[in-house]
Protein backbone atom coordinates (compact mmCIF):
# COMPACT_ATOMS: atom_id res chain seq x y z
CA UNK A 1 0.00 0.00 0.00
CA UNK A 2 1.40 3.46 -1.28
CA UNK A 3 1.57 6.35 1.66
CA UNK A 4 -1.58 8.30 -0.27
CA UNK A 5 -3.81 5.02 -0.15
CA UNK A 6 -2.26 4.44 3.48
CA UNK A 7 -2.88 8.43 4.13
CA UNK A 8 -6.70 8.10 2.71
CA UNK A 9 -7.55 5.08 4.99
CA UNK A 10 -5.75 6.50 8.26
CA UNK A 11 -7.99 9.60 7.18
CA UNK A 12 -11.40 7.48 6.46
CA UNK A 13 -11.24 6.33 9.83
CA UNK A 14 -13.72 8.19 12.58
CA UNK A 15 -11.51 8.46 15.31
CA UNK A 16 -8.68 9.88 12.69
CA UNK A 17 -10.85 12.06 11.07
CA UNK A 18 -13.08 13.62 14.58
CA UNK A 19 -9.35 14.32 16.22
CA UNK A 20 -7.75 16.05 13.34
CA UNK A 21 -11.16 17.88 12.65
CA UNK A 22 -11.63 19.25 16.42
CA UNK A 23 -7.65 20.52 16.11
CA UNK A 24 -8.56 22.15 12.49
CA UNK A 25 -11.98 23.75 13.07
CA UNK A 26 -11.24 26.32 15.46
CA UNK A 27 -7.89 27.34 13.05
CA UNK A 28 -10.15 27.41 9.87
CA UNK A 29 -12.70 29.29 11.63
CA UNK A 30 -10.33 32.29 13.11
CA UNK A 31 -8.24 32.64 9.83
CA UNK A 32 -11.48 32.87 7.83
CA UNK A 33 -12.80 35.61 10.27
CA UNK A 34 -9.47 37.25 10.00
CA UNK A 35 -9.34 37.08 5.77
CA UNK A 36 -13.58 38.61 6.16
CA UNK A 37 -12.46 41.39 8.25
CA UNK A 38 -9.19 42.75 6.13
CA UNK A 39 -11.66 41.98 2.97
CA UNK A 40 -14.58 44.19 4.29
CA UNK A 41 -11.59 47.14 5.44
CA UNK A 42 -10.28 47.45 2.07
CA UNK A 43 -14.09 46.79 0.40
CA UNK A 44 -15.89 48.96 2.66
CA UNK A 45 -13.04 51.66 3.37
CA UNK A 46 -10.36 51.67 1.17
CA UNK A 47 -11.99 50.49 -2.21
CA UNK A 48 -13.60 53.77 -4.60
CA UNK A 49 -17.47 53.60 -5.39
CA UNK A 50 -17.65 52.53 -8.62
CA UNK A 51 -18.06 55.33 -11.65
CA UNK A 52 -21.27 54.10 -12.68
CA UNK A 53 -23.11 51.84 -10.23
CA UNK A 54 -22.03 54.42 -7.27
CA UNK A 55 -22.18 52.93 -3.39
CA UNK A 56 -24.42 50.02 -4.41
CA UNK A 57 -21.23 48.29 -6.31
CA UNK A 58 -19.68 47.38 -2.21
CA UNK A 59 -22.45 44.54 -2.29
CA UNK A 60 -20.02 42.86 -5.31
CA UNK A 61 -17.29 42.34 -2.40
CA UNK A 62 -19.97 39.80 -0.83
CA UNK A 63 -21.60 38.61 -4.13
CA UNK A 64 -19.63 37.38 -6.02
CA UNK A 65 -17.40 35.25 -3.31
CA UNK A 66 -20.95 33.58 -2.41
CA UNK A 67 -21.74 32.72 -5.93
CA UNK A 68 -18.28 31.27 -6.73
CA UNK A 69 -18.70 29.27 -3.39
CA UNK A 70 -22.30 28.26 -4.34
CA UNK A 71 -20.58 26.62 -7.62
CA UNK A 72 -18.00 25.44 -6.25
CA UNK A 73 -19.70 23.61 -2.82
CA UNK A 74 -21.98 21.83 -4.88
CA UNK A 75 -18.98 20.61 -7.48
CA UNK A 76 -17.79 19.18 -4.06
CA UNK A 77 -20.48 17.67 -2.64
CA UNK A 78 -21.15 15.91 -5.82
CA UNK A 79 -17.53 14.62 -6.06
CA UNK A 80 -17.92 13.21 -2.49
CA UNK A 81 -21.09 11.61 -3.55
CA UNK A 82 -19.32 10.08 -6.39
CA UNK A 83 -16.43 8.95 -4.58
CA UNK A 84 -18.99 7.60 -1.62
CA UNK A 85 -21.08 5.99 -4.00
CA UNK A 86 -18.33 4.35 -6.16
CA UNK A 87 -15.74 3.36 -3.38
CA UNK A 88 -18.39 3.33 -0.29
CA UNK A 89 -16.40 5.37 1.84
CA UNK A 90 -18.62 6.40 4.31
CA UNK A 91 -16.85 9.66 5.39
CA UNK A 92 -16.87 11.17 1.95
CA UNK A 93 -21.30 10.01 2.07
CA UNK A 94 -21.16 12.21 5.62
CA UNK A 95 -18.83 15.36 3.83
CA UNK A 96 -21.08 15.13 0.64
CA UNK A 97 -24.52 15.21 2.97
CA UNK A 98 -22.92 18.04 5.67
CA UNK A 99 -22.13 20.14 2.50
CA UNK A 100 -25.37 20.64 1.50
CA UNK A 101 -27.05 23.14 3.96
CA UNK A 102 -23.55 24.89 3.44
CA UNK A 103 -23.75 25.36 -0.42
CA UNK A 104 -27.99 26.44 0.42
CA UNK A 105 -26.48 29.14 2.45
CA UNK A 106 -23.92 30.54 0.18
CA UNK A 107 -26.60 30.24 -2.87
CA UNK A 108 -29.37 32.13 -0.34
CA UNK A 109 -26.86 34.72 0.03
CA UNK A 110 -25.74 35.30 -3.67
CA UNK A 111 -29.49 35.39 -4.25
CA UNK A 112 -30.84 37.52 -1.43
CA UNK A 113 -27.72 40.10 -2.13
CA UNK A 114 -28.36 40.00 -5.88
CA UNK A 115 -31.59 40.84 -5.51
CA UNK A 116 -30.67 43.63 -3.21
CA UNK A 117 -27.76 45.66 -5.82
CA UNK A 118 -30.74 44.52 -8.54
CA UNK A 119 -32.88 47.20 -7.20
CA UNK A 120 -30.50 50.14 -7.16
CA UNK A 121 -28.74 49.36 -10.57
CA UNK A 122 -31.82 47.70 -12.65
CA UNK A 123 -34.28 49.41 -10.97
CA UNK A 124 -36.48 45.49 -9.70
CA UNK A 125 -35.14 42.78 -7.49
CA UNK A 126 -35.74 40.02 -9.25
CA UNK A 127 -35.94 39.18 -13.40
CA UNK A 128 -36.49 35.69 -14.77
CA UNK A 129 -33.35 35.79 -16.70
CA UNK A 130 -31.32 33.05 -17.58
CA UNK A 131 -28.32 33.71 -14.87
CA UNK A 132 -30.80 34.25 -12.17
CA UNK A 133 -33.19 31.24 -12.67
CA UNK A 134 -30.27 28.96 -13.04
CA UNK A 135 -28.76 29.77 -9.73
CA UNK A 136 -32.65 29.69 -8.23
CA UNK A 137 -32.31 26.19 -9.59
CA UNK A 138 -29.20 25.48 -7.90
CA UNK A 139 -31.13 26.37 -4.53
CA UNK A 140 -34.01 24.29 -5.31
CA UNK A 141 -31.11 21.76 -5.88
CA UNK A 142 -29.69 21.97 -2.38
CA UNK A 143 -33.01 21.92 -1.19
CA UNK A 144 -33.73 18.94 -2.68
CA UNK A 145 -30.37 16.84 -1.57
CA UNK A 146 -31.21 18.28 2.34
CA UNK A 147 -34.56 17.07 1.79
CA UNK A 148 -34.21 13.43 0.20
CA UNK A 149 -31.31 12.93 2.71
CA UNK A 150 -34.02 13.85 5.59
CA UNK A 151 -36.51 11.69 4.25
CA UNK A 152 -35.13 8.28 3.74
CA UNK A 153 -34.59 6.39 7.36
CA UNK A 154 -31.36 4.87 6.45
CA UNK A 155 -28.61 6.90 7.09
CA UNK A 156 -26.54 5.17 4.48
CA UNK A 157 -28.86 4.60 2.02
CA UNK A 158 -30.11 8.47 2.52
CA UNK A 159 -26.72 9.58 1.68
CA UNK A 160 -26.42 7.17 -1.12
CA UNK A 161 -29.59 8.80 -2.56
CA UNK A 162 -28.67 12.46 -1.72
CA UNK A 163 -25.58 11.95 -3.71
CA UNK A 164 -27.21 10.33 -6.31
CA UNK A 165 -29.29 13.32 -6.83
CA UNK A 166 -26.39 16.20 -6.40
CA UNK A 167 -24.51 14.28 -8.80
CA UNK A 168 -27.55 14.47 -11.26
CA UNK A 169 -27.54 18.12 -10.56
CA UNK A 170 -24.01 18.90 -11.55
CA UNK A 171 -25.75 19.36 -14.84
CA UNK A 172 -26.73 22.43 -13.66
CA UNK A 173 -22.83 23.84 -13.05
CA UNK A 174 -22.31 24.90 -16.72
CA UNK A 175 -25.39 26.30 -17.17
CA UNK A 176 -25.10 29.19 -14.53
CA UNK A 177 -21.74 29.98 -15.40
CA UNK A 178 -21.98 30.02 -19.39
CA UNK A 179 -26.00 31.57 -19.08
CA UNK A 180 -24.68 35.10 -19.32
CA UNK A 181 -23.02 33.93 -22.60
CA UNK A 182 -25.52 31.50 -23.92
CA UNK A 183 -28.23 34.02 -23.30
CA UNK A 184 -29.12 37.51 -23.66
CA UNK A 185 -29.21 38.36 -19.94
CA UNK A 186 -29.43 41.35 -17.71
CA UNK A 187 -26.68 40.42 -15.66
CA UNK A 188 -23.80 41.39 -16.53
CA UNK A 189 -20.49 38.94 -18.16
CA UNK A 190 -17.63 38.28 -16.18
CA UNK A 191 -15.28 40.94 -15.16
CA UNK A 192 -12.40 38.79 -13.29
CA UNK A 193 -10.69 35.99 -15.64
CA UNK A 194 -8.56 33.05 -14.44
CA UNK A 195 -7.14 33.22 -17.84
CA UNK A 196 -6.83 36.48 -19.65
CA UNK A 197 -6.97 40.15 -18.05
CA UNK A 198 -9.64 41.04 -15.51
CA UNK A 199 -11.46 44.16 -16.71
CA UNK A 200 -11.53 45.56 -13.17
CA UNK A 201 -9.07 47.51 -11.12
CA UNK A 202 -7.08 45.91 -8.18
CA UNK A 203 -8.48 48.02 -5.58
CA UNK A 204 -11.94 46.25 -5.99
CA UNK A 205 -10.09 42.76 -7.21
CA UNK A 206 -8.21 42.65 -4.10
CA UNK A 207 -11.15 43.06 -1.79
CA UNK A 208 -12.72 40.14 -3.65
CA UNK A 209 -9.83 37.69 -4.16
CA UNK A 210 -9.39 37.81 -0.17
CA UNK A 211 -13.19 37.52 0.76
CA UNK A 212 -13.04 34.84 -1.88
CA UNK A 213 -10.10 33.16 0.43
CA UNK A 214 -12.13 33.99 3.42
CA UNK A 215 -15.60 31.84 2.06
CA UNK A 216 -13.32 28.70 1.16
CA UNK A 217 -11.81 28.80 4.96
CA UNK A 218 -15.41 29.41 6.19
CA UNK A 219 -16.65 26.38 4.33
CA UNK A 220 -13.71 24.46 5.57
CA UNK A 221 -14.08 25.15 9.14
CA UNK A 222 -18.35 24.60 8.32
CA UNK A 223 -17.77 21.18 7.07
CA UNK A 224 -15.61 19.71 9.14
CA UNK A 225 -17.95 20.84 12.08
CA UNK A 226 -20.99 19.44 10.53
CA UNK A 227 -19.34 16.22 9.62
CA UNK A 228 -18.04 15.73 13.05
CA UNK A 229 -21.95 15.59 14.27
CA UNK A 230 -22.44 13.05 11.58
CA UNK A 231 -20.10 10.68 12.68
CA UNK A 232 -20.52 11.25 16.07
CA UNK A 233 -24.00 10.23 15.32
CA UNK A 234 -22.57 7.51 12.95
CA UNK A 235 -20.23 6.01 15.75
CA UNK A 236 -22.57 6.44 18.92
CA UNK A 237 -22.01 2.94 19.66
CA UNK A 238 -18.48 2.71 19.81
CA UNK A 239 -16.22 2.43 22.59
CA UNK A 240 -13.81 5.69 20.94
CA UNK A 241 -17.31 7.96 21.35
CA UNK A 242 -18.42 6.25 24.97
CA UNK A 243 -14.52 7.15 26.32
CA UNK A 244 -15.58 10.80 24.69
CA UNK A 245 -18.83 11.14 26.07
CA UNK A 246 -17.88 10.02 29.30
CA UNK A 247 -15.18 12.66 29.23
CA UNK A 248 -11.96 10.21 29.53
CA UNK A 249 -10.99 11.45 25.88
CA UNK A 250 -11.11 15.79 25.69
CA UNK A 251 -11.49 15.47 21.71
CA UNK B 1 -31.44 56.88 -5.20
CA UNK B 2 -29.88 56.45 -1.27
CA UNK B 3 -28.09 53.17 -2.02
CA UNK B 4 -27.22 52.59 1.92
CA UNK B 5 -30.32 50.62 2.93
CA UNK B 6 -29.47 47.98 0.47
CA UNK B 7 -26.19 47.56 1.44
CA UNK B 8 -26.67 47.26 5.07
CA UNK B 9 -29.62 44.69 3.83
CA UNK B 10 -26.94 42.43 2.08
CA UNK B 11 -24.19 42.62 4.53
CA UNK B 12 -26.79 41.86 7.13
CA UNK B 13 -28.30 38.91 5.37
CA UNK B 14 -24.37 37.80 4.88
CA UNK B 15 -23.83 37.84 8.41
CA UNK B 16 -27.07 36.64 10.03
CA UNK B 17 -26.73 33.56 7.24
CA UNK B 18 -23.37 32.64 8.68
CA UNK B 19 -23.96 33.03 12.05
CA UNK B 20 -26.57 30.63 11.81
CA UNK B 21 -24.73 28.19 9.74
CA UNK B 22 -22.00 28.34 11.92
CA UNK B 23 -23.67 27.78 15.13
CA UNK B 24 -26.14 25.03 14.01
CA UNK B 25 -23.56 22.26 13.75
CA UNK B 26 -21.84 23.30 17.34
CA UNK B 27 -25.62 23.53 18.77
CA UNK B 28 -26.19 19.83 16.81
CA UNK B 29 -22.79 18.41 19.03
CA UNK B 30 -23.81 19.90 21.95
CA UNK B 31 -27.07 18.31 22.28
CA UNK B 32 -25.55 15.60 20.86
CA UNK B 33 -22.67 14.59 23.68
CA UNK B 34 -25.86 15.50 26.24
CA UNK B 35 -27.94 12.54 24.56
CA UNK B 36 -24.92 10.33 24.23
CA UNK B 37 -23.92 11.19 27.97
CA UNK B 38 -27.10 10.33 29.47
CA UNK B 39 -27.82 7.12 27.08
CA UNK B 40 -24.03 6.02 27.85
CA UNK B 41 -24.65 6.75 32.06
CA UNK B 42 -28.00 4.64 31.51
CA UNK B 43 -26.88 1.52 30.48
CA UNK B 44 -23.65 1.40 32.74
CA UNK B 45 -26.23 1.80 35.50
CA UNK B 46 -28.19 -1.30 34.00
CA UNK B 47 -25.12 -3.34 33.44
CA UNK B 48 -24.06 -2.56 37.02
Amino acid sequence: MNALTLWFHKMGSPPTFYRIATRLQPWLFATALAAAAVALYLGLVRAPADYLQGESARILYIHVPCAWMSLFVYAFMAFNGAIGIIWRIKLCEQMAVASAPIGAAFTFVTLVTGSLWGRPTWGTYWVWDARLTSELVLLFLYFGVIGLERAIEDRRKAARAASLLAIIGVVNLPIIHFSVKWWNTLHQGESIKLMGKSTIDASMLWPILIMALATKLYFGAALLARTRVAVLEQESGKEWVRALVLGTNRS
Amino acid sequence: MNHEPFIIAAYATFFVVFAIDALAPLLARRRLLRNLRARTLRQQKRES
